[in-house]
């Protein structure tokens, strides 16, 4: 049964909220945005969702689930979008054009072999595994999050761990025919150098 | 996406599908006794689903190592979210102003587990923090280029109560465009639990003074104990480059007087001084804005730090052309130059170990570029010049391809008082850094690679932590010792690692920095897994006294860091790169009290330094 919504009562509910869980919130956007500017924007997003939709909450106990449901719908949200302004032709301006230091910078720090994986596999199994293995999210919280029944979500979560499978061996790979280049080029300036 | 030869899920489950299915599931939450017993049986029989099965743990387990790579929210998102909700306020109930406080009696509902929390976190007691220039910061000269007039406004979320902790000052400066820098010293008082590093405002800062330092290169700016001296080396602007210069800070860019000299001078060593430091030696003259030029032509590489007892200077530094490695250098203060103590072209200085030093050699083998007498001995300093890394150009990705020439790196103390110079025992000992208790000792246990015999890269090896024999006498008493006469003699026996080597770091390291703080129970370790990078990651690891077993806990596991940090009494501090969470560059600290840790952000600015 949902409350009533009460305005300090949201707000002492979502400072409270945010106390507990900005941290995670935030963290679980940028692993899935790869952008920590746009992650801190949507972490403000969703507590303000949460502040506005206090009412639809209906036990306290669910609050990080159901917390972590606004904020995955955030997150799906931002990547449609991003996937229909990329179909919008360049027209020439450059908003944008040019990735921010802040910006390489995140994404140095998110460049790592498994987050390269990561970032290849479909969001909605991308957020399953972020969700149940960094997140420690359970069945049924996982399930309240990604807004799927139970079942579904230990079948995306399935789908997600053999995605993440073929990606971090293709990566390996990828890693492997790298530093056979490397080791080829430093040996080549070794005899140069000599 | 789907695998090719995957069903789709309720289509008729092979029992490949469901083994597959239940592999998964059991990583997220038990299966009942008939689907395990079903899944192992299944995978006794079926090795392709068991190498699945083993995949799908191994990747958990990969998955959950990204816990080592915290992501922090950037400190003003509260401030964002508290405003945004505000406006929020607005849009669907009543204006923000008329809104009761939070944590009023009789606020909320009695019961759910955030109305339970304790009232100090419930209150969102708004502080507002204004720092506006020096107005509000006696002493703090100027501010950088974008804190002309910083203005901070942290809104202070409810959240847990600080912890006090005792800390010392923390120097640091920031450096202005035009080159000069504005000297602070940061008093930390309290610290917030990790997870809520804004629990309290940004603590003070005091003591400034703007220094015209142009074209200092700022990775040697440091600043001595007593904060009444500045080091630096020029590297390029108007004093010209690969010069070294002291600046007494008696008083606000004035030179002070000199200070009282060493109480001895180096008798005579393996390598005596070309020009001994002076003891009782002239006043020196300072420039005009109080510098005195130590020495020239050459660019420092790695620290340069001063001793204990602030009578000495130490650091390497090498030819500016390049023409050979580095050389050990020691500088009595007061004196008028700084002199080299060695002359084999391959020491880097490491450490101070009381008021002795601590150095490494490294060996190329016989014959090789590099190895003493060798006419092809290199070419120049090349990134181990940079005064930037004091392993030189470290690496360990090569394997031994191509003409790579492996060094054997040796370690020895260095008394500046009687030049005695002692060996440590064991081979492959690299920059060891030795808590100030002389009970352990961290250092690269390994090997070292180059190609040109002057430029080291880490070669195969480990960073390790280790007891520290002290040998027959302490520290402190060699100085009574008769001098040397041989660079190899060892009079104290059985001096360094006891020999209990345990490796500190899992992951590939090409270049590392350690301090211990002065209870000599928690190490520092700065660690970075690309060569020649400014940027990496520190971690602080604490060693139980008793067993000097490292605990199992990092309080600080490996957060971005440049390579310059601070560790003294209950606190260690670093500089954050910018671009972390969308942020300039910020002093961040961690203090403790005994086993209570937190952290804060104490100041965020593009061109921060660490000058001690």
């Amino acid at each position: 049964m949902s409350r009533a919504w009460d305005q300090d009562e949201a707000r002492i509910f979502v400072e409270a909220l945010f106390a507990k869980h900005h941290g995670e919130i935030y963290a679980y956007l940028v692993r899935m945005l790869r952008d920590g500017e746009l992650a801190a924007d949507l972490t403000q997003d969703a507590f303000v969702k949460a502040y506005k939709n206090y009412d639809t909450l209906e036990k306290d106990e669910n609050a990080r689930a159901w917390l972590y449901q606004i904020a995955h719908r955030v997150a799906l949200d931002e990547l449609r979008r991003r996937k229909i302004v990329r179909m919008v032709p360049w027209t020439g301006e450059s908003h944008g054009a040019a990735p921010s230091a802040e910006r390489l910078a995140m994404d140095l720090r998110l460049s790592g072999p498994l987050e390269r994986a990561l970032a290849k596999i479909p969001e909605r199994q991308r957020a399953a595994l972020l969700l149940a293995e960094l997140h420690d999210l359970t069945g049924l919280e996982l399930a309240a999050a990604m807004g799927v029944s139970h079942v579904a979500a230990r079948a995306i979560l399935t789908r997600a761990r053999e995605s993440l499978r073929r990606e971090l061996a293709a990566e390996k790979e990828l890693e492997r025919a790298a530093e056979q280049d490397r080791d080829a080029t430093f040996a080549r300036e070794a005899r140069g150098g000599r | 996406m789907t695998l090719p030869f995957r069903r789709r899920h309720n289509d008729a489950e092979t029992s490949h599908d469901r083994a597959r299915a239940l592999s998964s599931r059991r990583l997220l939450e038990s299966l009942d006794a008939d689907e395990e017993a079903w899944l192992g049986g299944h995978l006794e029989t079926c090795t392709e689903c068991r190498t699945e099965d083993e995949g799908f743990a191994a990747d958990q387990a990969l998955l959950r190592s990204l816990r080592d790579k915290p992501i922090e929210p950037p400190r003003d998102l509260w401030a964002r979210t508290s405003a945004a909700l505000d406006a929020a306020a607005g849009i669907r109930g009543t204006l923000p102003f008329e809104r009761a406080q939070p944590g009023r009696p009789g606020g909320g509902p009695a019961n759910g587990w955030w109305r339970t929390m304790p009232v100090g976190m419930a209150a969102a007691a708004a502080v507002v923090l204004v720092v506006v220039g020096s107005a509000v910061l006696p002493g703090l000269v100027g501010r950088g280029p974008q804190g002309t007039g910083l203005t901070a406004v942290v809104t202070s979320a409810p959240g847990p109560t600080a912890i006090t902790v005792d800390t010392a000052a923390i120097p640091a400066a920031r450096v202005r465009a035009d080159g000069s820098i504005d000297l602070f010293f940061t008093e930390v008082k309290e610290v917030c639990p990790i997870s809520r590093p804004e629990c309290v405002p940004a603590p003070s800062q005091h003591g400034g003074s703007t220094l015209d330092l142009q074209g200092a290169k700022a990775s040697t700016v440091t600043l001595s104990p007593s904060n009444d001296r500045l080091v630096f080396e020029s590297a390029s602007g108007p004093s010209g480059e690969g010069k070294i210069f002291v600046v007494p800070l008696g008083s606000a860019g004035q030179p002070s007087q000199a200070p009282s000299t060493p109480g001895a001078s180096p008798s005579a060593g393996t390598n005596p001084p070309s020009e001994p430091p002076v003891s009782g030696g002239p006043t020196p003259e300072p420039t005009p804005i109080g510098q005195i030029e130590i020495l020239s032509g050459v660019t420092v590489v790695g620290e340069v730090a001063y001793s204990p007892d602030e009578h000495w200077l130490a650091f390497s530094a090498a030819p500016k052309d390049g023409s050979t490695g580095p050389d050990l250098y020691l500088y009595a203060v007061g004196g008028t130059a700084a002199v080299a103590v060695t002359s084999d072209h391959q020491t880097y200085f490491s450490a101070w170990l009381g008021n002795r030093v601590l150095a490494s050699h490294v060996a190329a083998p016989a014959g090789e570029p590099g190895a003493p007498g060798n006419p092809n001995a290199s070419k120049g300093p090349d990134a181990s010049g940079n005064g930037n890394n004091g392993q030189g150009n470290n690496g360990q990705g090569n394997g031994g391809q191509g003409q790579a020439i492996e060094g054997r790196p040796s370690s020895f103390l260095f008394d500046p008082v009687t030049s005695t110079r002692t060996e440590l025992v064991q081979p492959d000992v690299w920059m060891p850094v030795v808590d100030a208790h002389s009970r352990f000792v961290t250092y690269w246990a390994g090997t070292l690679r180059s190609t040109d015999g002057v430029t080291w890269r880490l070669g195969d090896g480990q960073v390790v932590l280790d007891g520290w024999n002290a040998g027959a006498t302490t520290p402190g008493a060699s100085a009574e010792a008769p001098a040397a006469t041989d660079a190899n003699a060892s009079p104290e026996p059985a001096v360094g690692p006891a020999g209990h080597a345990t490796p500190v770091v899992d992951s590939h390291v090409e270049d590392f920095r350690a301090k211990f703080d002065p209870d000599g129970i928690r190490l520092a370790l700065w660690v970075s897994e690309r060569a020649g990078e400014t940027d990496g990651r520190l971690h602080l690891l604490v060693i139980d006294a008793t067993t000097g077993a490292l605990r199992p806990d990092e309080p600080l596991p490996g957060v971005p860091a440049l390579r310059r940090f601070s560790i003294d009494e209950n606190r260690l501090a670093w500089v954050s790169p910018s671009g972390q969470d969308g942020h300039e560059s910020a002093l961040q600290v961690l203090g403790w009290d005994g086993d209570t840790f937190g952290q804060i952000h104490a100041e965020q600015d593009a061109n921060l330094l660490i000058l001690r």
